[in-house]
């Protein structure tokens, strides 16, 4: 059976968000948040630190997408990240 | 609605107007008529959009700001009538509250623009051009608005002074200066379109942008065409077209964002609890 690499963290929370901001914001978004509140690069995150960016990315989310819009990326994005 | 609907709709409306009024009379009734139409459209729009987000919230005020530059001229035209004959012209100081009242629609129009612009920051995001380069923009953007606009400005700002206080000259003079603020925040409309390329906030940003760049031109060529005899009937189809694309724009920008949210928050995942309510 070929061995299929997980995709990772940072690529699923960018695939998460691409839909709304396009990928190129999502995926200065996400190193933005990482670097800013977590101190660490994209390709440094893990599982955990991802669910911490997460949270980073809250604000971000409600700002531009509203409380229940923003609510429910968030749902995913823990989601696709478990 | 899809979006690619939502974004043909200024075209679709000004095509509309432009068959239709030949056929009905371009009279003040049916230039009346169809303001309030494309004014409607922008309220929905833009009140149905400040309504996916909590009262307070940025985009709720930048909603509801730009959403009360439709309502406005909604109540203004119920007072003053086709032919401006109706109650509100019979008040006393209708004059002043006229002046007043382009004050409102264009401090709510420009101020709205502010916060859409406001909003890509505020969330934390970045741009990802450079800093001189978004500078550039913004000053290009800044020019081209006082080069259409202070050109305008200054012949509505003397025919005021000549005019006295509260004529009409200095409701357009007010109304052009609010679109040439609004016209210089069209670069942050548009750049902020640019980085949500290939998502579906794009839409909202760029219809924003058509908008604001509608309002100007609408102003501009209404300045111009008033000064040449004659111009003013044979162009009316066209300049009320450049206005009602700019009105449906804003109420399209309304509709796209909130067909983006509501794709956004259709999740994948249930929300906790629901689950164990099943």
């Amino acid at each position: 059976m070929p061995h299929v690499e997980a995709p990772h963290p940072s690529e699923i929370i960018v695939r998460e968000l691409v839909p709304f901001l396009g990928p190129n914001t999502a995926r200065t978004a996400v190193r933005t948040f990482a670097e800013r509140a977590l101190q660490l690069r994209p390709e440094q995150l893990d599982r955990e630190s991802a669910q911490r960016l997460v949270d980073a990315l809250r604000p971000m989310l409600r700002t531009i997408l509203g409380e229940g819009a923003a609510a429910a990326v968030e749902r995913d994005l823990r989601e696709a990240l478990r | 609605m899809k979006l690619g609907v939502i974004v043909s709709l200024p075209l679709a409306a000004a095509a509309l107007q432009t068959v239709l009024v030949p056929a009905l009379g371009a009279d003040a009734h049916s230039w009346w008529a169809f303001h309030l139409a494309w004014h409607g459209v922008g309220l929905v729009g833009c009140f149905g959009a400040a309504r996916m987000f909590r009262p307070g919230d940025l985009l709720w005020r930048a909603w509801a700001l730009t959403g009360g530059s439709f309502l406005l001229p909604i109540l203004y035209r119920f007072g003053v009538g086709p032919d401006r004959t109706w109650w509100l012209t019979r008040m006393p100081g209708f004059e002043s509250f006229d002046v007043v009242y382009a004050l409102g629609v264009n401090g709510c129009a420009t101020l709205g623009a502010f916060l859409f612009v406001r909003a890509f920051v505020a969330a934390g995001l970045v741009f990802t051009v450079s800093d001189r380069q978004r500078r550039v923009a913004a000053a290009a953007s800044a020019a081209v608005a006082l080069a259409i606009g202070i050109p305008v400005l200054f012949v509505e700002v003397r025919d005021a002074l000549g005019q006295g206080a509260t004529s009409d000259a200095l409701f357009a003079a007010i109304s052009s200066l609010g679109d040439v603020i609004c016209f210089a925040l069209v670069a942050g409309l548009a750049r902020i379109a640019t980085e949500f390329r290939g998502g579906t906030l794009q839409f909202t940003w760029a219809l924003l942008a058509v908008a604001n760049l509608g309002y100007l031109l609408y102003d501009a060529t209404m300045a111009v065409v008033a000064r040449i005899p004659g111009a003013a009937d044979q162009t009316i189809l066209a300049t009320e077209a450049i206005y009602c694309a700019a009105c449906v724009a804003a109420g399209a920008a309304g509709l796209a964002h909130r067909t983006a949210l509501r794709a956004a928050g259709a999740s994948r995942t249930p929300a906790p609890g629901l689950n164990a309510a099943a």
